[in-house]
């Protein structure tokens, strides 16, 4: 049995009276990769936010390697084991390419010159190395994103939340982060991939959850939910 | 640049302020120098603060103020020598700038602008209406840090102080707070989503920033002699934004530029009489927010950028 690393259970969110994740239950063992997939609003990235602790559950509880994080500030000590990236790239505009990836070692007490070494090693592994000393906001929305992921590198976290890692990315990247993610995950980080790209994503996660209108519509393996109806229903709704 | 050369450049203005002084100076050029590390220390440590931590409090010529005004206080009431007033301080206006801070945290938007413009504001009435103390108007007293009209003295600590500020801001920018504070300047939400203390990088942005205003006001104090609530007019806190904007606001040398031009002008055009000096200021700084968007070390490098491709993509055809 796989230590368990990440457990929410009866989580709930609600904006107004809008509830864009409504009781939901998650479990992630170490080394397992779960795609998160479902249509555009089904509450996807809300429910990374909860996880993160971006967002404060109105009820439920979240467990993060074997401590309660429930209603914890993202910057507490209890979510250092956490890495999650951004749909949109998380870049911070005036900081370059190296600095931004730096930030994540630097919320692990990391200082300041180890950090930026290592970020200048993870941005090399992801291609961006000619770019390095570029300011993000003069970067494409693609090697933003791939900036983001690269801070995948400097956290070597417990569990990690990526969100959409691959949109806007050309083949040629998609191919380096696959590998880097399956090579996390097969030395024992605990992955939820969102993606709309379902060969790739597929192609690496053991089970599949899906999302729609903020609920657990079904879960499975990729064969049986390429099969599965009622998830085309629900991207079509 | 080189983290040395930044740091060489500290050591240049130290250097200078020496040399000046001791092959001596017009009086009235010593004066424009000596005014010019004070508005150094003001837009350089507000453009830390505005520029590099996203934080644009109008409290900044205030907290000067509170230096100043707090330097005489405890030179006079206390006897304390004005030496131990850049002790001293700048500790009291770091106090003041982390409580500055607190409220920075609980406010959005344009409300930050707002009531730290009502805080300096308030102080100013309070410093007019305690006039029994402050002198109000009439403006309020204290003795010379070095007795006679001699200003080498000033002129050397003039370059010392400019060099601490640059020592200083090198240590914060090149630290891990000064990435953590750009962060929070360019996507808070992000920032305290990957796990940053928005709470303490805040209030350190402020304590730090407003220690420096504080030592600018503490040699204010113990330059001029006499104090008087205008030192934190509207217009006193317009020229030192003007400053940082037109050097270019977020660079490390922004606010050097922007004093360098901003004095140099005031310098030439003082004989139009002082209202006609804001106007041609407000004037230019308006051409360059216009022209140069970001400030004019900006505009320079790109300048500088452009001429470099051109004699690449010169190069590249050639061969
Ligand atoms: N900060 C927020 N405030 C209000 N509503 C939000 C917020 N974040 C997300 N929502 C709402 O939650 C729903 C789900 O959004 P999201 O989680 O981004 O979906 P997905 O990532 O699956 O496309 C949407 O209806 C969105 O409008
Ligand atoms: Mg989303």
């Amino acid at each position: 049995m796989k230590a368990i690393v990440l457990e929410a259970a009866g989580l709930q969110k609600a904006f107004g009276g809008n509830r864009v994740i409504d009781g939901v239950d998650f479990r992630l063992t170490a080394g397992e990769l779960v795609a998160l997939v479902g249509p555009n609003g089904a509450g996807k990235t809300s429910f990374l936010n909860l996880i993160s602790g971006q967002f404060r559950p109105n009820a439920g509880t979240i467990v993060l390697d074997g401590h309660d994080v429930t209603g914890l500030e993202p910057k507490a000590a209890k979510r250092r084991p956490l890495f999650r990236s951004y749909q949109n790239g998380g870049t911070f505009g005036k900081l370059t390419a190296v600095e931004n990836i730096a930030m994540t070692g630097l919320v692990r007490d990391m200082d300041r010159k180890t950090a930026e070494t290592r970020a200048a090693e993870a941005l090399r592994r992801v291609g961006l190395g000619p770019v390095a000393d570029w300011p993000a906001e003069r970067l494409s929305g693609g090697q933003r994103k791939l900036i983001d992921f690269a801070r995948l590198l400097l956290a070597r976290p417990a569990v990690a939340l990526l969100d959409e890692p691959t949109a806007g990315v050309n083949p040629v990247i998609m191919e380096v982060m696959r590998s880097i993610i399956a090579e996390m995950r097969d030395a024992g980080t605990g992955f939820i991939v969102i993606s709309h790209d379902l060969p790739w994503v597929f192609g690496l996660c053991q089970r599949v959850v899906v999302l729609a209108a903020g609920k657990v519509l079904t879960m499975g393996t990729p064969d049986e939910i390429s099969a599965d109806s009622r998830v085309r229903e629900a991207y079509l709704a | 640049m080189t983290k040395s050369m930044h740091y060489a450049i500290a050591a240049i203005f130290a250097v200078s302020g020496v040399a000046i002084a001791s092959i001596g100076v017009k009086p009235i050029f010593a004066d424009l120098l000596i005014l010019s590390a004070y508005y150094l220390l003001l837009a350089g440590s507000w453009n830390l603060l505005a520029g590099f931590a996203g934080q644009y409090s109008f409290a900044h010529v205030g907290l000067a103020a509170a230096g100043a005004y707090g330097t005489a206080a405890i030179v006079n009431a206390f006897g304390v020598s004005g030496w131990l007033a850049f002790l001293i301080i700048p500790v009291f206006t770091a106090a003041i700038g982390g409580l500055l801070g607190l409220v920075a945290l609980r406010v959005r938007g344009v409300q930050l602008p707002l009531i730290t413009f009502a805080f300096a504001g308030a102080f100013a009435v309070f410093l007019a209406a305690a006039s029994d103390i402050t002198g109000g108007s009439m403006g309020m007293q204290l003795p010379k840090l070095v007795a006679g009209f001699d200003r080498s003295p000033y002129l050397i600590l003039s370059g010392l102080l400019v060099a601490a500020f640059f020592v200083i801001q090198n240590l914060v920018l090149d630290g891990r707070i000064g990435l953590l504070m750009q962060s929070v300047r360019d996507e808070e939400e992000v920032a305290r989503g990957i796990g940053v203390d928005i709470f303490r990088i805040k209030v350190y942005a402020f304590m730090i920033t407003a220690g420096l205003a504080g030592l600018a006001g503490a040699f204010y104090a113990n330059y001029v002699g006499v104090l008087a609530p205008s030192m934190l007019s509207m217009s006193e806190m317009g020229m030192v934004v003007a400053m940082a904007v037109i050097g270019g606001l977020g660079h490390r040398y922004g606010a050097l530029v922007g004093v360098i031009v901003i004095r140099s002008l005031e310098h030439f055009v003082r004989g139009f009489g002082a209202e006609y000096t804001l106007v041609i200021i407000t004037a230019v700084a308006l051409l360059v927010v216009l022209f140069f968007r970001e400030g004019i070390i900006a505009a320079v490098g790109k300048r500088l950028d452009r001429s470099v491709q051109q004699r690449r993509w010169a190069s590249a055809k050639a061969s």
